[in-house]
């Protein structure tokens, strides 16, 4: 039950600045930097953050997508970053990843078929005929008619072209999908109906999300349990229920104020954060939040908090000098 | 201030084609609406509604060649706005109505520094000197809450974050002291947290200088905090027409009670599934025929299909265009 | 519900690709539409020339010296009693076979390597490749045609050959920066997590991506060439075996100084209708295949 689908332990990924006239390395991006969390099977966790936290090149990183500059990645007990390149082939049918941007995340010249296709073709699972097989169940769950095969992605609107790419992610029949921001570029009305599809996958299909997303209130309904992340770092981590019930780092506190409610007769009691957020190329020392944090101390400044287990029955991870 | 009687702006039947490769598309159609001084308005619908077109339509921004503003008129404070020379409009943008979009990156020259912007845009409108003008973008930029303005004022669009560089905008497009203000999904790309901090800031400005705002946004929750008064608009029609607490204690279109209904919010309990409007919005080069939203419509009827449904309803009340509208129907 | 392969395609109604697309815009535009009728008609003389059917006397001593335009000899004939027309007609020929050769193939050289350097951009073989192209560029071109002539002596090619080693470059340039760019859109993210090999996504997935690049680009290495075969062969370097309209004006240099146009008038006249009128088809094609404005 309490089966670990995928371990990962702090991870990094810094990207190397070049300046000056010899084209040395002067100093690095942390885009993530030193992230530790894990997924069990059949669970979503959501994750969220605000540009810049590294949310998306921690996605990717967990795909090998990026090579990560440090840490490890235990997926089903394969350490993914020490795979030789076929060995890294073949985990690929288990792990996948949907994309944000519905019109660059498919090939313009590729009909659907063709795309639907490729996965399938590129690992040579069974039969030509019974790979157009495959494709059809897939794009019955997905609720994609069988006419749209012909046709190439432009003809399409946000919402299916999105869910051609979640097709095009489940042919394989993986254990584990990233999706990065799948819904953000979509409108309001079709955002529901794609994050319904995917609780439907979770539901049918057993496959554990990662779910990146840039807004709180996105992933409440499709994650089982939420992570923060800020500047490269997870600073909360808990239930769903947990995290909206009682969000305990001052982070999490502004974000959730933050989010406009469609209602003018509540008022927010809203946590305004002062400035901006900091570059990841010189994070701020100690605690990279005290810069913006309402209750910074002293020891905020200095000391980079550890993470501690605040959480009764369940896990809550939280990464403040204020417990 | 002004006499609360009397429209800033008067939009009559205003109806914008494009040519496409595919044929002639109607972005918006028979649209209508007002806007008082001082009011903050906003035009809320998803892509492809026609809302962002309406505010371009205001300005003479449509790019012409593929788009065209083929019947209605527009009026500010009396003066004809269609069919100005572009001379005509250049008099206004800036002085008289000033527009903010979405993007702040590609809204400013990026060979540019963020000063000589600001200084090209008050000299144009103003007799000040390049001095005097500097001065002024520096106040400018302090009141939209961006610090060490006279140091910033030098610096290049990359160099800002986001926020910032929407802040910028906002900074050169209140330079002048216009009446009314344009925006076009302003926070859009921005952050949450820089988010509430940006319409915070809009919302003190627009009380100091007493200016109207017309906000398109897709965002419901934007318009709960800022708009007295709201528009919806679906596949180029304004749907309905209401105050932001009609709208949202009683929304009496399906549409807008749809699209209330099905935006993610935190709520007390996790939802098994979300509530969601089925379909998509139709192809707007093969309109059908009568009302644009009975595909989709949980209500609909033989009469929906047949004849189109205008807006009905006194003006300065809660008017829809639909021919079974909820009453009194509390949302969800 | 086994249906499979190529029976399941055969169901669906075929829809329009983007070169669908790209057609029907290319058919709106009026001038693209002429200037490709044009150039159709000099295509069907050339393969008429080539499959022996017309100006088949080119060569011939037809009258005894010089005779002007008449009825038999619509252009006249020239200094060697050769009928002017039927040269000029034979030269289409040539033209067309120097620049399909010459722009086919340094397209193809052209995309292969600056899709491999594009896609390994920062690393050894994007400079390598940028090196290559650099020093290719740096030879003036016809010096470097001179000595590849000289250097491959009676090779009725070395003038082809000169022409596509360097023009291959400006092809691979493009391509390469084309590719630097749809190397971080999503769907070649996709297709490496997916688990496509390198080469798969280069061919299957970033050259298709940029043919509309290719193909304008080479349309107008097609007239470069012919342009470029001019002055070659006025400089002696060009066509060996048969005429074409740079000999003809050669040629015709010593008889203008007579006072004598019409080889000079024909030829020019030739060449100068079909540059043009390639031209115009190759900005049309660029309008219509431009992806921006095909959506």
């Amino acid at each position: 039950m309490s089966n670990k689908l995928l371990e990962v332990k702090n991870l990094k990924k810094y990207f190397p600045i070049k300046g000056g006239l010899f084209r040395n390395v002067v100093n690095h991006v942390k885009a993530v930097d030193g992230v530790t969390f894990s997924i069990e099977e059949g669970k979503t966790l959501g994750l969220v953050g605000e540009s810049g936290c590294g949310k998306s090149t921690l996605g990717r990183s967990l795909l090998r997508l990026q090579k990560p500059t440090e840490g490890t990645v235990v997926f089903n007990g394969k350490s993914v970053l020490d795979l030789s390149h076929t060995e890294m082939k073949a985990l690929r049918r288990d792990m996948q990843i949907i994309f944000q941007d519905p019109f660059a995340s498919l090939n313009p010249r590729m009909t659907i078929h063709s795309i639907l296709r490729e996965p399938l073709d590129t690992h040579r699972l069974g039969s030509p005929s019974s790979r157009d097989q495959k494709i059809l169940e897939i794009m019955d769950i997905v609720g994609l008619r069988k006419e749209v095969l012909n046709r190439y992605p432009h003809e399409f609107s946000g919402g299916q072209r999105q869910r051609i790419g979640i097709a095009r992610a489940l042919v394989l029949g993986p254990k584990f999908i990233v999706a990065d921001e799948p819904v953000s570029a979509l409108d309001v009305s079709v955002q529901s109906q794609v994050l319904n599809l995917i609780s439907d996958l979770q539901e049918r299909l057993g496959i554990s999300f990662l779910f990146i997303a840039h807004d709180l209130a996105v992933v409440q309904h499709v994650s089982h349990d939420v992570g923060v992340m800020y500047l490269g770092r997870l600073v909360e981590k808990a239930s769903s229920e947990d995290l909206y019930k009682d969000p305990k780092h001052p982070y999490t506190q502004a974000l959730l104020s933050a989010i406009p409610i469609p209602d003018p007769t509540k008022k927010t009691k809203r946590i305004e954060l002062e400035g901006d957020v900091p570059s990841p190329i010189n994070p701020p020392s100690g605690c990279s939040f005290h810069t913006r944090c309402p209750f910074a101390k002293d020891i905020c400044r200095e000391v980079d908090p550890a993470q501690k287990d605040l959480g009764s029955n369940t896990e809550h991870l939280v990464s403040c000098h204020l417990y | 201030m002004a006499d609360n009687k009397e429209p800033l702006l008067s939009v009559r039947s205003l109806a914008v084609e494009f040519r496409t490769d595919k044929g002639v598309v109607r972005a918006i159609n028979d649209v209508s609406y007002d806007i008082f001084p001082g009011e903050t308005v906003g035009i809320v619908g998803e892509s492809g509604c026609g809302k962002s077109v309406s505010s371009l339509a205001i300005l003479g921004l449509i790019p012409s060649p593929p788009g065209k503003i083929v019947h209605g008129s527009i009026k500010y404070r009396g003066q004809e706005l269609v069919g100005l020379s572009e001379y005509g409009y250049r008099k206004i943008r800036g002085k008289s109505i000033s527009m903010i979009f979405q993007e702040p990156m590609t809204a400013l020259n990026p060979v540019f520094r963020v000063g000589s912007q600001m200084v090209d845009v008050i000299c144009r409108h103003q007799k000040l000197s390049k001095r005097e003008a500097r001065l002024k973008a520096i106040e400018m930029l302090d009141k939209v809450g961006i610090p060490s303005a006279g140091k910033r004022i030098d610096e290049y669009p990359h160099e800002l974050s986001g926020g910032m560089r929407q802040r910028v905008m906002i900074a050169m497009a209140l330079s002048c002291g216009p009446d009314l203000l344009l925006a076009d999904e302003p926070t859009t790309a921005l952050d949450v947290t820089t988010q509430a901090q940006v319409m915070g800031e809009m919302a003190k400005l627009q009380k100091d200088f007493g200016m109207a705002v017309v906000l398109v946004t897709h965002d419901m929750g934007v318009i709960a905090e800022t708009c007295k008064r709201v528009l919806v608009m679906y596949c180029g029609q304004i749907i309905e027409s209401a105050t932001v607490e009609e709208i949202f204690r009683c929304p009496q279109h399906p549409y807008t009670a749809g699209l209330l209904r099905s935006i993610p919010v935190v709520r007390e309990k996790k939802l098994k599934r979300l509530p969601t409007i089925e379909g998509k919005v139709p192809d707007l080069l093969h309109l059908p025929d009568g009302c644009l939203y009975a595909d989709r419509c949980p209500k609909v009827q033989d009469r929906c299909r047949k004849e189109v449904p205008k807006l009905v309803g006194e003006t300065g009340k809660q008017r829809v265009a639909c021919f079974y509208p909820n009453n009194r129907e509390d949302l969800m | 519900m086994a249906i499979g392969g190529k029976k399941l395609l055969r169901e669906l109604p075929k829809r329009e690709s983007l070169w669908m697309k790209a057609f029907f815009k290319f058919r709106q535009d009026k001038l693209g539409m002429a200037s490709l009728v044009i150039v159709m008609v000099y295509f069907i003389i050339a393969i008429l020339v080539w499959g022996g059917l017309i100006a088949t006397q080119w060569d011939e001593l037809l009258t005894n010296g010089r005779m002007p335009p008449s009825l038999e000899h619509w252009f006249g004939t020239n200094i060697n009693g050769q009928d002017i027309f039927q040269r000029v007609i034979f030269s289409t020929k040539t033209a067309f076979e120097v620049g399909l050769v010459v722009a086919i193939i340094s397209s193809l050289l052209g995309a292969a390597s600056g899709a491999v350097s594009g896609f390994y951009s920062g690393g050894w073989i994007d400079e390598l490749f940028l090196w290559v192209f650099g020093c290719l560029e740096c030879i003036p071109f016809y010096l470097f045609v001179a000595a590849v002539a000289f250097a491959l002596q009676d090779n009725p090619f070395a003038m082809h050959i000169a022409m596509i080693s360097t023009f291959w470059t400006g092809t691979a340039r493009l391509v390469r920066g084309e590719v630097i760019k749809l190397k971080n859109y999503e769907f070649i993210e996709a297709a490496r997590a997916i688990g496509v090999p390198r080469i798969k996504i280069i061919f299957r997935h970033l050259i298709p991506n940029t043919t509309h690049i290719i193909l304008v680009q080479a349309s107008l290495l097609f007239v470069t060439a012919i342009k470029s075969e001019v002055v070659l062969s006025f400089l002696g370097l060009g066509v060996k075996n048969g005429i074409s309209w740079g000999l003809m004006i050669s040629e015709a240099s010593s008889e203008v100084a007579s006072g004598i146009f019409e080889n000079f008038l024909a030829a020019s006249g030739f060449m100068f209708v079909l540059v043009l009128a390639f031209n115009m088809f190759s900005d049309s094609l660029q309008d219509a295949l431009d992806p921006k404005k095909v959506q």
